[in-house]
Order: structure tokens, then C-alpha cells, then sequence
């Protein structure tokens, strides 16, 4: 019954060891830490599973970067933590709903980091995405590059995702089909509220 | 740990004979195993610990260096366990 601290809990069940306030704290750090990065890297957070590398003539102001951090996190607490409140048996905290899904986005600190590589930037502004010539001549020989980025930044959002579903299963003692079913039918929903509200806030 | 089902069939076992280890008397008879004794050494530890501190989750979170819903998802679980054997 004692904890079992291994590497592989703490990078994809840290919701084991840590709840409550102190995954808030955590949490809060977490999106902060996002922010900054993703706003010095112009990699743009802007959904709850977004992640992209915009043009780095393109530059948005700090504060855009913040209201990604903060709608994503907002939109993510408001649709699951319901839903955990709905489908368990158990009692849900709001406190560990919101502390571990804001710690649950640690994952993405290496999409920001690796957004500090300018190639990963292409400006693809006003290109057909159908000629092919032009599409090449932009990327060159980048293209390899890309194609791990893309790999990349897959594996990522599926940890992403797998540490999401901890948080949730975690903070409201749901697991098995009721639990994979209502995750992804939240997880949709929080996506599209977080788009549509970007869509109005910015 | 004490065998709660039969290792033939997996119905719950159920004691004959009881005996007292300084006069010999035995005690014969048919009783159903209590709630308790059919969890687990675990699930068995994991009450005790949960008695001793008083029924505190948070002082058990810390004891056991798991988080407070770690540990009240695994009281739910032992709930559901006892209601289950109840039936």
C-alpha cells in the first residue's frame, strides 16, 4: 500500500503522489512556465490540444500566450469536472480537478522547447498548399526535419493526453469504459469551447 | 493470510472447526468468515491504518506518501468490496 515513486509513475501518474493545493501550486507554475516558453519560442498553445509553430515574423504580444495557458486550463476544469461530478460515486474536489489538470500540461514544455529551433518555424502564409514546387522551395531541406517534428509533437500529445486521463480518472475515481468514455466526450467538448472562446476573446 | 475461498471451486470457504491451543477443545460447527477477514492482507492493513488515524485521509495520504484522492479512491474501492460481500 506504500507509495511506489518510479520514474515512469511520477512522468505519467504524478496525480498518484500529488493533489490537492499543492498540484495547484504546481499547476499554476506549469502554465506560467508554458506561457513564457511558448511566447519566446512563438509556439502557440491555442486550444487544449493545440500546439503550433507560427512564422517568427509573426509575433504576438505576452499577453495572447497567457490567455491560451488560461483558457485551455478553464475550459478543461469546466466541461471534466462536471462530468466527474455526474459519473462517480465518489466525492469529486473541485481543488484536484483543477491542481492536477493544470499540472497535467507539463508535457507540452517540450513542445515549447523544441519551438526554439527557427527551422520548425516555416511561413507558409499565402501558399497554396496544393503547389507542390512552392511548398518545396519554402521548406527545402528542412523537410526531414518537419517530418520529426511532426512524429515529435504526436508523441507528445499522446503522453499529453495519457497524463490528462490520469488527472481526471485521479481527481474523480473513474476508470474502465465509464471513464475512457467520458474523458474523450469531455476532452472534445473542452477542445471546442477552448477554440471558440479564443475565437472571441483574441 | 487466511484461504477465503476454495481453492477447487472459488466459493467462499466457510470454518468447521475452531480450537483452543491450551485445553485442546475444539468447536465444531459451520460459520460464514466475517466481512474483514474476506479482503485482502492489503485492503486488511490499509483499515487498520485508517482506524489508527482516526479515519483522517489526509493523515493517511501522508503516511503512505500517496495523494488524498489516491487514498479515498482506494477506501471507495474497499467500500465497494464490503458492500459486495455484504449482498
Amino acid at each position: 500500500m506504500k507509495s511506489n515513486g518510479s520514474v515512469f509513475a511520477y512522468l505519467f501518474k504524478p496525480f498518484r503522489f500529488i493533489a490537492g493545493k499543492e498540484s495547484l501550486f504546481i499547476g499554476l507554475a506549469v502554465l506560467a512556465l508554458l506561457f513564457v516558453l511558448g511566447y519566446w519560442s512563438n509556439t502557440h498553445f491555442n486550444g487544449v490540444l493545440d500546439a503550433h509553430y507560427v512564422c517568427l515574423t509573426k509575433q504576438d504580444q505576452a499577453w495572447v500566450h497567457a490567455v491560451y495557458q488560461l483558457v485551455a486550463w478553464f475550459s478543461l476544469v469546466m466541461v471534466l469536472y462536471p462530468m466527474g461530478r455526474i459519473f462517480s460515486s465518489s466525492s469529486v474536489r473541485f481543488i484536484d480537478m483543477a491542481g492536477t489538470l493544470a499540472m497535467a500540461r507539463f508535457p507540452l514544455f517540450l513542445l515549447a522547447l523544441w519551438g526554439f529551433n527557427p527551422d520548425v518555424h516555416p511561413c507558409m502564409e499565402g501558399i497554396n498548399p496544393f503547389d507542390t514546387e512552392a511548398v518545396m522551395s519554402i521548406l527545402g531541406d528542412k523537410v526531414g526535419l518537419l517530418v520529426w517534428t511532426g512524429l515529435f509533437s504526436i508523441a507528445v500529445v499522446i503522453w499529453y493526453i495519457v497524463v490528462l486521463y490520469n488527472a481526471y480518472s485521479v481527481s474523480s475515481n473513474l476508470k474502465g469504459p465509464r471513464g475512457g468514455w467520458s474523458f474523450a466526450t469531455g476532452l472534445i467538448i473542452s477542445e471546442i469551447i477552448s477554440i471558440v472562446l479564443l475565437i472571441y476573446i483574441l | 493470510m487466511l484461504p477465503c475461498n476454495c481453492p477447487g471451486c472459488r466459493s467462499v470457504l466457510k470454518v468447521r472447526c475452531l480450537v483452543c491451543e491450551s485445553c485442546g477443545t475444539e468447536v465444531s460447527g459451520l460459520y460464514s468468515l466475517p466481512v474483514l477477514a474476506r479482503l485482502s492482507a492489503e485492503e486488511q492493513d490499509f483499515i487498520l491504518r485508517f482506524v489508527r488515524c482516526s479515519g483522517s485521509l489526509k493523515d493517511m495520504a501522508k503516511q503512505l506518501g500517496l495523494s488524498y484522492p489516491t487514498v479515498r479512491n482506494l477506501l471507495d474501492e474497499i467500500i465497494e468490496k464490503i458492500n459486495h460481500h455484504e449482498e
